[in-house]
């Protein structure tokens, strides 16, 4: 079955069957291998987009309860003022070691931003809890957030 | 896994001598370029540094980048010598070839152990200077003055006066032609001169990690390639018997169905396809042998085993007389668990198999020895398998083991055009390969004053060792198995320590980050916990005590007390564990605080760590490396646990496999001692010296002594 | 959902004289699944990346204080509830297009026991 979604601003249309989860709408069909796959049961966040703004795990999103939302990812975070300040400040604050949960967790930090600009220690964890970091860059997450939220 | 120096004398030829001093392949022929290299190799003095007529410097990276910051460490060491900034440089992963990239430490192109800064510290600045050396000499001759009068900065060469400068883009075909100096013939800058190395230079990776371009193996994209999800036995050890082709061929997307003789792949279009073929594939399983082995029935197994002498690993005088003679004798049992690596990007391998040739894309540590594996499989010679690496989303030691590159390599064979196996997390934590089981029995005698007279550390489970790397598994010791156990910090009168080599049914065991120490510096420095509690001592004045003969442990120890604020009133059930240690080349030290509810949860509130790892490359990576190493230990410490059930592991996804959130997270610091000794390794000790910390934190918090991991809060509960 | 496609489904089934799945729920395994929702939900008054559960029978959706929630789960309406539970948890982004809770908990039984194990946890 076909469908038109709107990724990043461009519009495509895709042929796969409609319990395809968007993540790999996203990274096979399409190319944009930015957004990670980590567990496929929304337990780790590294597959993090927005759709309409807001947070979703797309390993658990099908692509036929997206319609003609707007999806954004990484790849296009970085046009948005608050998606820019974070990759900075990440960047600053050296917040990568591996780096494969990063693309999830600058789209969850980015969603608490939009809603939340100046958060607390508390919010922070609270909205990020849901993107796991094997290497150990919470502390780091953390700082970077509030480093961007200024 | 510390590697000593004998095992470098493996027989293989054009090898890195391991005397220090890097014997550098310098007629080495162009033809040795795999096909990624870029076009101008103008000027190439080494394996690792390629110049092109723009001045345009690529370094090609021996080491895999896996999060520990070695691609930015190993560059700042080529650059320092090289005197070019590290603004302009574009790094490459070395395709494999243990002659021109192995480790000198490891004898192998391998990256693990913490051994990549050690095993490259000279060899890297040797082939960055044999690089200046050949450009100033170009310039000199064209200015015809002598070379000593010269010098290079920032990619540039400059004539005595500093009227004259040339860039070195217009030298590289001058230099090209000239004969490269002797590693021997080099002098290095003194560190006071470093203008780089030591640095918090700022990690050449990020900006791709942050804005989705980063390629990780799974990213890969070649034109044609299929996408595979694979299933391999649940019972582990177990074959396909069947699987419904039809159902999965039904399945919008799926291009084919793979059995092999362990697995079974579904190859579609996309994985979404490819996971739902996989499932409609209704895979029939030949369990085999193993399906009644239970985790619980192994650690009966080692408890029985752990009873009877091992294979001594060390013995100096007479513990059993000392323990005999002894005020007060102590005995303790302490269990590990099987722990798998669970490393954000899943197992994964791109593979196209023909008839000449083989092409594999992939993140590994270790490439010769991936490149072995398929020639072995396909029948081709190892030339004509390319393997592609990749930054590694995660290692922890897994990507040390090939097993997922056969996997892939076996379902390519039977596919048309690229392959790209993808495991799902669930076959990545039911077929990881694990960090063993280990039950340690340890005695110990004080004397009136409490002193320790007597120290036995017996050591039963699994050997990584006897089957990685045999030569290395001796007269029944595993090296790793007893590393930090038989070379404990602490002068013992008496001490014994022996190996009992237990394997058990069905679990394959690997390398886990932190290896040796991550086992036995947990049970060293919560036995000697135990000790000081027995004395009624203070935990960090008993152990200063005992380490007067080795300063830079007391040094780290010393600074780690200080700087957490050892001996201040702590509240109820709150407290601080210090735990001490010398792994990897590096003296570390942590102090925990820890904070018990009344229902046994517990909150890590700070973890403090003092490191003395001698020289710095770049010290942001040394504090990064510490909370990221000691943040993968506390999660396995708190939830970490692998179990077996009817021959299968009982473990499957991040709901069962639990990982330490971003709310549960302590703050780490850092105190770095400067110290002009050599370098030492980072990317594990962090890991090692965390479990004991908090164990005895919660002990000086509860009274409970926590002697089995992951630590069991029912324990805990203020009964 | 709307409130009146709720009611119909409601009536419906108690039409059918089958009793709902959720009356025969097991708290100790719901306990064991409630791991696959701790990675986001705790039965503690902490919000995690999902809005804590505790006290959670009767309660609004939408309104934890300090919790993350979509707008449509804002604007839903919806009371938890039993059957509002064993609706959602079936298929969250259809009962509530919109919602960005992405987990579904497909089986009936599985459903029952997790609800059984909220309704017990104070």
């Amino acid at each position: 079955m076909t469908f038109s979604i709107k990724v990043n601003g461009s519009d495509h249309t895709v042929d796969v069957d409609g319990d395809t989860p968007l993540l790999w709408v996203l990274r096979d069909v399409l190319g944009m291998t930015g957004t990670k796959f980590g567990c496929g049961m929304a337990l780790c966040g590294a597959c993090t987009v927005h759709v309409d703004g807001q947070p979703v795990r797309s390993c658990q999103t099908s692509i036929d309860s997206v319609g003609g939302s707007a999806v954004t990812t990484i790849e296009s975070i970085g046009e948005s003022a608050t998606g820019k300040a974070l990759q900075q400040a990440w960047i600053d604050l050296d917040v990568p070691q591996c780096g494969y949960c990063q693309s999830g967790q600058i789209m969850s930090a980015a969603a608490l931003l939009a809603t939340t600009p100046k958060p607390t220690d508390a919010d922070i964890d609270a909205a990020m809890s849901g993107n796991v970091c094997r290497c150990g860059t919470y502390q780091r997450i953390r700082a970077a957030i509030h480093r961007a939220a200024v | 896994m510390q590697r000593k120096g004998t095992l470098s004398r493996v027989d293989r030829r054009n090898f890195l001598k391991l005397s220090g001093g890097l014997v550098v392949a310098l007629t080495l022929p162009s033809s040795k370029w795999t096909a990624e290299a870029q076009a101008s190799a103008n000027f190439a003095p080494n394996g690792f540094i390629r110049i092109d007529n723009q001045g345009f410097v690529t370094m090609v990276m021996p080491m895999a980048e896996m999060g520990q910051g070695i691609h930015t460490a190993h560059s700042m060491l080529l650059a320092e010598e090289l005197e070019v900034g590290l603004d302009k440089v574009r790094l490459e992963l070395s395709p494999p070839d243990d002659a021109l990239y192995g480790n000198p430490l490891l004898g192998s192109q391998t990256t693990g152990g913490s051994t990549s800064i050690r095993g490259f510290w000279t060899p890297l600045r040797q082939a960055g200077a044999i690089a200046r050396t050949l450009l100033i000499e170009a310039a000199a001759r064209q200015w015809n003055v002598d070379p000593k009068t010269c010098h290079a900065l920032n990619g540039l060469v400059l004539d005595g006066t500093g009227s004259r400068q040339l860039a070195y883009g217009a030298l590289v075909d001058a230099a090209a032609a000239l004969p490269a100096p002797a590693a021997k013939d080099l002098t290095l800058k003194d560190p006071k001169d470093f203008r780089i190395i030591g640095t918090p230079q700022k990690r050449l990776d990020t900006p791709p990690k942050v804005n989705g371009t980063a390629s990780f193996g799974i990213d890969v994209k070649v034109p044609g390639m299929k996408i595979a999800a694979i299933s391999i036995s649940p019972v582990l050890g177990g074959k396909p018997k069947s699987a419904d082709e039809k159902a999965a061929l039904a399945v919008k997307g799926v291009r084919q169905v793979v059995l092999t003789d362990q697995a079974v792949a579904v190859v579609a279009d996309h994985m979404g396809a490819a996971k739902k073929g996989l499932e409609a594939a209704a895979i029939v399983w030949e369990d085999g042998a193993n399906s009644t082995v239970n985790s619980v029935d192994i650690v009966r197994q080692l408890e029985e085993a752990s009873k009877t002498p091992g294979s001594v690993a060390r013995s100096e005088g007479d513990v059993e007389a000392a323990l005999a003679n002894a005020s007060r004798r102590l005995d303790a049992v302490y269990q590990l668990p099987f722990l798998a690596h669970a490393a954000m990007e899943p197992m994964n391998c791109t593979v196209h198999v023909r008839k000449d040739a083989c092409d594999i894309w992939v993140g590994t540590q270790v490439p010769t020895m991936a490149q072995r594996t398929a020639a072995q499989i396909t029948g081709l010679p190892a030339q004509a398998v390319n393997i592609h690496n990749h930054i590694i989303g995660g290692g922890f030691g897994r990507r040390l083991e090939i097993d997922g590159i056969a996997h892939a390599v076996k379902v390519a064979q039977q596919v048309e055009g690229p392959v790209k196996v993808i495991w799902s997390r669930e076959e990545d934590i039911q077929h990881d390969m694990y960090r063993p089981y280990y039950y340690d029995r340890l005695s110990a005698g004080l004397d009136r004053d409490g002193k320790p007279v007597a120290w036995t550390h017996r050591v039963s489970g699994s050997s990584v060792m006897a089957r990685y790397f045999p030569p290395a598994f001796k007269n029944g010791v595993d090296p790793d198995g007893v590393e930090g156990a038989a070379e404990p910090p602490y002068a013992f009168p008496a001490i014994h320590v022996e190996f009992k080599q237990v394997e058990p049914p069905a679990v394959p065991t690997a390398w886990w980050r932190g290896v040796g120490p991550t086992h036995n510096v947990f049970v060293v420095e919560s036995f000697i916990d135990e000790l000081a509690a027995a004395a009624k001592a203070d935990a960090v004045a008993y152990r200063k005590s005992l380490l007067g003969h080795n300063p830079r442990a007391l040094g780290v120890l010393t600074t780690a007390a200080e700087k957490a604020g050892w001996g201040k009133a702590m509240p109820a059930r709150q407290g601080m564990g210090v735990s001490v240690q010398f792994a990897f080349g590096t003296y570390m030290a942590m102090v925990a605080e820890v904070a018990v509810g009344n229902d046994g949860s517990l909150k890590i509130g700070r973890l403090v760590c003092a490191v003395d790892c001698g020289l710095q490359v770049n010290p942001d990576t040394i504090a990064a490396q510490i909370e990221g190493g000691s943040l993968f230990g506390l999660t396995a410490a708190l939830h970490g646990a692998i179990t077996l059930k009817d021959g299968r592991i009982e473990q499957s996804n991040f709901d069962t496999y639990i990982p330490l959130r971003i709310d549960e997270a302590p703050v780490v610091e850092t105190h770095v001692i400067k110290s002009a000794a050599a370098p030492g390794g980072m990317g594990e000790a962090g890991t090692a010296v965390v479990f004991p910390a908090v164990t005895n934190a919660i002990f000086a918090a509860t009274g409970k002594r926590i002697r089995t991991l992951p630590i069991n809060t029912d324990l805990l509960k203020n009964s | 959902m709307n409130r009146s496609k709720f009611w119909l489904s409601v009536m419906l089934i108690m039409a059918s004289g089958t009793p709902p799945a959720w009356a025969d729920g097991d708290p100790t395994k719901g306990k064991m699944l409630f791991s696959r929702c701790s990675g986001c939900h705790t039965v503690t008054d902490q919000n995690r990346a999902g809005p804590h559960l505790s006290g959670v029978f009767g309660r609004t959706a939408g309104t934890v204080q300090g919790a993350r929630y979509s707008k449509a789960l804002i604007a839903s309406g919806i009371v938890w509830n039993d059957q509002t539970l064993d609706n959602f948890l079936a298929g969250p982004t259809k009962a509530v297009p919109g919602s960005t809770m992405p987990v579904s908990v497909p089986n009936a039984q599985d459903r029952a026991d997790i609800i059984a194990y909220l309704k017990s946890v104070p």
